[in-house]
C-alpha cells in the first residue's frame, strides 16, 4: 500500500516534470507529455486521450496526458507557450485559439504555437423542443427575424463561446441583429439541451452528440448545422448553405500544437506521426463512437484555416458587441 | 429474470472481477491523497477502458469512484486534510474525534455506512430509474436556483453555535466564490491579473489551505501537550462502530435517501449531498452538541450520503444522457465508446450490461470494507513517524496535494493564502464549514439566477412562474422564517451566551 502511494506520487511527478530532451533524429526519445487545457472528462480531454493513446502504441513511449485546467484554457494555453520546446511536450488545442485574443484576456495566439494538425471539427446544431412549432430552419429564423427579442437561445456557455460565434454569425448574415436575441447562458451545451427539454427556452446550440440521448427520447430534435459541413450521425440534416442560402461558418476545431521554437526537424516528425494516427482506422472508431466526425487540413494549410477563423470569430464577436 | 441471470454471467468473469480490484486500489489510494480526487482515478482509467468489454470498462469507472469518494475521509480524519471536497463537510467532526483518541469509530462508522449509502444508491437505481430521470425535466435554472440557494440555507445550520457567525462565514464563502471570470461572459473579477484565477479560485488547494494548515500551525507552536494533536488509529476499526451505526440507522437510511435523490438531480453531486444531509443532521438531532455521539452523527449521515449520491448520478446519465455530476460526465462519454448509448431504451437494448453495472455497483461497496481497512492500516503507519517528523510530514501532503489537483504550483501559493485565512478565522471563531459552502454553491447559484434574469428580462419575479420553482422557493421561506423567528427568539429572550466553535 504504502509503495503504491509512493510510486503513484513518482509516477505523478514523473508525468509532471519530464525533462528528457529529445533529439531531432528520434522523436520521441522519452515520454512525452500531452498538455490539455480543460478538464477531464470534457469532449477536448477525451478526443486527447484518444489521440495519446494511438501515439503511444505506434511511437513506443508514453504520452501522458495533463490536464492543466483553469482560465477557460489559458493556463494550459500558457503552460504550452512556456514549456521546453524540444519534443518533451505538446499540446491539445481548439477553436478558443481563434477567440482569447477578442475577449482581451490573453494576448496569445495561434502565432505563438507552432501548429501540428488539426483533427476534428465539430458545428454545433439549433435544438428546438419535441413540441416546438418550428419545423424546419427558416420558419425558425423567419420567425426569429420577425421578432428577434421574441424567443429565448440558449447558447451552452458564456457569451461568445464557439457555438454562439456560429449562431450569430450564421443569423447576422441572414438579416438578423443577433445582439437583439434573448440570449441565456448556462454550464453547457448539455445544460441547454436540458433547458430546451424542461420548456424554459425555445432554442439551444448543441452538438448532435451532446442532445443524443434526448434526441432519441423524443425530448428534441436539431433543425440544422450552423456550418457547411454534414453530420455523418445525420446526413439529412441541412447545412447553413442548404437551409438558409448563407455561406457563413465557424466550427469548433480541435488540433495539436508544440511550442513555438520546437526544432522544425522534430516538428516534422511530430506531424507525420500525427498523420499517421490520425489515419488509422482505431482513431477513426474511437473518435466514431463518441459521435466526433475525424476532420483535418492538410499540413501547408493549417495556418491559413486558423487565421481565417480568427477572423470569422472577431467578425461575429462584433456583431455582438464583444469586440467593440 | 433472464436479463439478472445474463447480468451475473456477465460480472463473474475473471476479466470483470480482476479490473473491480485493480480499479478499487487505484481509486483508494488516489482518494487517500489529499489533492488527488475521484474524478483524477477516472480520467487515469479511461484510455485502459477501450482495451475492456463494455462491462468490465464500467465496472472500473464504478469501483474507483466508490472507493475514490470514501478513502478521501481517511487523511480527513487523521490530518484534518480533507482527501475530497465531499468530505470536508465532516472534517472538523472526524478530526476531534481521532484527536480524542476515536479515529477508529469516526473511520469505521465512516466507512460502513458508505458501503451502506453506495449499496443502497444502487438499489435506487435499480428498482426506480427510469421514473426517477424524469426529475430532470422539471428542473430548468429557476428550479436550480431555488434548490441551491435551499442548500445555502442549511449553512446557518452546520455551523453548530451562533447564527451570526455562520452567516459571517456563508458571505465570506460567497465572496471568495465571485472570484474568476463572470458567470455569463467573460469579464474577469478580483483576479489581480492572474491567469490562473480566472475560473475561479481553486477548490481543493483551498480546502486543504484552509482545514489542514490551521492546523499545522497549532501542532507546530511549541505546547506542552503537543503530542495529543497527532491522530493515531488505536482499536478495532470495524467491530468497535457497529453499536454506532446501529444507533444511528434512521439517520443513516434518511441520508442515504436524501443522498441518491440529490445525486439524481442534474449538477448537484456526492459534495452538495454531503453538505445538506450534513446540515439537515445538525438541525434535527437530539444529542448535545460537541459530544463524541453528535460528531459520530454527523460522520454518519454525511458519508451515507455522498457514497448514495454516486449511484443517484448515474441516473440521468444513463436514461438521458444528462450527467448527474462530473463524474458521470467522464461516464457518458466512455459508454458511448463501448456502444452503450445512454438513453431511456438503455434497458431494452443493452438490458443485461445495465444490471451488470447495478450488481458492481453492489459488489464494489462490499469491497470497499476490505479495501478501506487495508488503507486506514496504511495511513496508521504514516501516522507512526517521530513526533518531530510529523508535521513536516503533512504539511509534504499539503503541499503535494495543492499542486496535484491543477497540475500547477499556483495551488501551493493559494494553500498558503487560505491557510493564514483559515488561521485567522479559527482564531475568531467562525466556522469553516458555511465558509466552503457558500464557496462552493457561490458560482452556480450565481448562474442561475442569471440565466433565470435573462430568460425573463430582467424581472426576478419570473423565478416564480413555474410550478415546481414555486415549492422550492416555498420551502426556502420557511426556512428563513423559522431562522429569523428562532434569532429574534433567543435575542430578545434570555441573551444565552455565545457558545465557543470547535476545540
Amino acid at each position: 500500500m504504502l509503495r503504491g502511494c509512493k510510486a503513484l506520487l513518482g509516477a505523478i511527478t514523473l508525468a509532471v516534470g519530464l525533462s528528457g530532451a529529445a533529439k531531432a533524429a528520434d522523436w520521441p526519445s522519452g515520454p512525452v507529455e500531452v498538455i490539455v487545457p480543460y478538464a477531464a472528462g470534457g469532449g477536448t480531454d477525451a478526443t486527447a486521450r484518444f489521440l495519446a493513446q494511438v501515439f503511444q502504441e505506434k511511437l513506443n513511449q508514453p504520452f501522458n496526458v495533463v490536464n492543466r485546467t483553469g482560465g477557460g484554457g489559458i493556463v494550459g494555453l500558457e503552460a504550452l507557450v512556456n514549456a521546453k520546446a524540444d519534443g518533451s511536450v505538446i499540446g491539445v488545442t481548439s477553436a478558443d485559439l481563434s477567440t482569447f485574443k477578442w475577449f482581451g484576456q490573453t494576448t496569445l495566439t495561434y502565432r505563438d504555437v507552432a501548429m501540428v494538425g488539426i483533427y476534428n471539427m465539430a458545428f454545433p446544431t439549433l435544438m428546438v423542443a419535441e413540441d416546438s412549432p418550428f419545423k424546419t430552419a427558416k420558419e425558425a429564423f423567419d420567425a426569429i427575424k420577425a421578432d428577434p427579442k421574441k424567443y429565448k437561445l440558449h447558447i451552452g456557455s458564456s457569451i461568445g463561446n464557439s457555438y454562439h460565434i456560429s449562431f450569430v454569425g450564421i443569423a447576422a448574415a441572414y438579416g438578423i441583429n443577433p445582439a437583439e436575441v434573448p440570449t441565456v447562458t448556462g454550464t453547457g451545451a448539455v445544460n441547454g439541451v436540458q433547458e430546451l427539454a424542461a420548456g424554459a427556452v425555445d432554442f439551444s446550440l448543441a452538438a448532435l452528440a451532446e442532445a443524443d440521448a434526448l434526441m432519441r427520447s423524443g425530448k428534441v430534435r436539431p433543425l440544422l448545422v450552423l456550418g457547411q459541413e454534414k453530420a455523418s450521425a445525420m446526413p439529412d440534416l441541412p447545412t447553413a448553405k442548404e437551409a438558409l442560402d448563407v455561406d457563413w461558418q465557424f466550427g469548433v476545431w480541435r488540433g495539436v500544437a508544440a511550442p513555438k521554437n520546437t526544432d522544425p526537424a522534430v516538428l516534422e516528425k511530430m506531424r507525420t506521426a500525427f498523420a499517421e494516427a490520425y489515419a488509422t482506422d482505431q482513431f477513426k472508431q474511437l473518435m466514431s463512437a463518441q459521435g466526433f466526425d475525424v476532420f483535418t487540413v492538410p499540413q501547408d494549410q493549417i495556418e491559413a484555416f486558423v487565421d481565417k477563423s480568427e477572423a470569422a470569430a472577431g467578425e461575429a464577436l462584433k456583431q455582438i458587441g464583444v469586440v467593440k | 429474470m433472464e436479463t439478472l441471470v445474463a447480468a451475473v454471467g456477465l460480472v463473474f468473469t475473471s476479466e470483470v472481477l480482476l479490473t473491480v480490484i485493480a480499479s478499487s486500489f487505484l481509486g483508494i489510494v488516489m482518494g487517500a491523497i489529499p489533492g488527488l480526487t475521484a474524478l483524477m482515478a477516472l480520467a487515469l482509467i479511461l484510455p485502459f477502458t477501450f482495451y475492456m468489454s463494455p462491462v468490465a470498462a464500467a465496472a472500473a469507472m464504478v469501483s474507483a469512484s466508490a472507493m475514490a469518494m470514501t478513502a478521501g475521509d481517511i487523511p480527513g480524519a487523521l490530518m484534518r486534510v480533507p482527501g475530497t471536497p465531499a468530505s470536508a463537510a465532516y472534517t472538523m467532526d472526524s478530526y476531534t474525534l481521532g484527536l480524542e483518541g476515536k479515529a477508529h469509530r469516526a473511520l469505521g462508522v465512516g466507512i460502513i455506512v458508505s458501503a451502506f449509502g453506495g449499496i443502497l444508491g444502487a438499489i435506487y437505481l435499480m428498482l426506480i430509474a427510469p421514473t426517477l430521470a424524469e426529475v430532470a425535466f422539471y428542473f430548468s435554472s429557476d428550479e436550480y436556483f431555488w434548490l441551491t440557494l435551499l442548500g445555502l440555507s442549511c449553512t446557518t445550520l452546520i455551523g453548530g453555535g451562533s447564527t451570526i457567525r455562520s452567516a459571517i462565514a456563508v458571505f465570506i464563502g460567497l465572496g471568495l466564490g465571485t472570484v474568476g471570470l463572470s458567470v455569463e461572459g467573460g469579464v474577469p473579477r478580483f483576479t489581480g491579473g492572474y491567469t490562473e484565477l480566472l475560473g475561479g479560485i481553486p477548490l481543493i488547494p483551498a480546502l486543504i489551505g484552509l482545514f489542514a494548515v490551521p492546523e499545522l500551525i497549532k501542532m507546530a507552536r511549541p505546547v506542552a501537550d503537543n503530542a495529543a494533536r497527532i491522530v493515531k488509529v488505536k482499536g478495532r476499526l470495524f467491530l468497535d462502530s457497529i453499536a454506532d451505526v446501529w444507533r444511528y440507522k434512521r439517520g443513516i437510511l434518511a441520508s442515504s435517501n436524501l443522498g441518491a435523490v440529490i445525486g439524481v438531480v442534474p449538477g448537484a453531486g456526492s459534495d452538495v449531498a454531503a453538505w445538506i444531509t450534513y446540515g439537515l443532521s445538525r438541525r434535527f438531532t437530539k444529542l448535545k452538541p460537541e459530544t463524541t455521539e453528535w460528531r459520530l452523527q454527523g460522520v454518519a449521515n454525511a458519508s451515507a450520503a455522498n457514497n448514495a449520491a454516486l449511484g443517484g448520478a448515474w441516473v440521468p446519465a444513463l436514461v438521458f444522457g444528462i450527467p448527474g455530476d462530473t463524474l458521470t460526465a467522464l461516464v457518458i462519454s466512455v459508454l458511448y465508446v463501448q456502444g452503450i448509448r445512454p438513453g431511456p431504451s438503455i434497458f431494452t437494448e443493452s438490458g443485461p450490461e445495465v444490471f451488470a453495472i447495478f450488481i458492481i455497483f453492489i459488489l464494489a461497496n462490499i469491497l470497499l470494507l476490505p479495501m478501506a481497512w487495508m488503507c486506514v492500516r496504511a495511513m496508521n503507519l504514516l501516522m507512526q513517524v517521530p513526533r518531530y517528523a510529523i508535521v513536516p510530514m503533512i504539511l509534504t501532503v499539503c503541499v503535494v496535494g495543492a499542486y496535484a489537483a491543477d497540475n500547477d504550483s499556483f495551488g501551493i501559493w493559494v494553500m498558503v493564502v487560505f491557510g493564514i485565512l483559515g488561521w485567522i478565522l479559527e482564531s475568531n471563531k467562525i466556522p469553516l464549514g458555511p465558509v466552503v459552502l457558500g464557496f462552493i454553491l457561490g458560482r452556480p447559484l450565481e448562474q442561475y439566477f442569471v440565466a433565470s434574469l435573462q430568460k425573463y428580462g430582467g424581472d426576478p419575479f419570473g423565478l416564480l412562474t413555474r410550478p415546481t420553482a414555486t415549492a422550492l422557493a416555498v420551502c426556502v421561506g420557511i426556512l428563513w422564517s423559522f431562522q429569523i423567528f428562532s434569532l429574534v427568539r433567543n435575542l430578545i429572550g434570555t441573551r444565552r451566551s455565545i457558545k465557543p466553535q470547535g476545540e
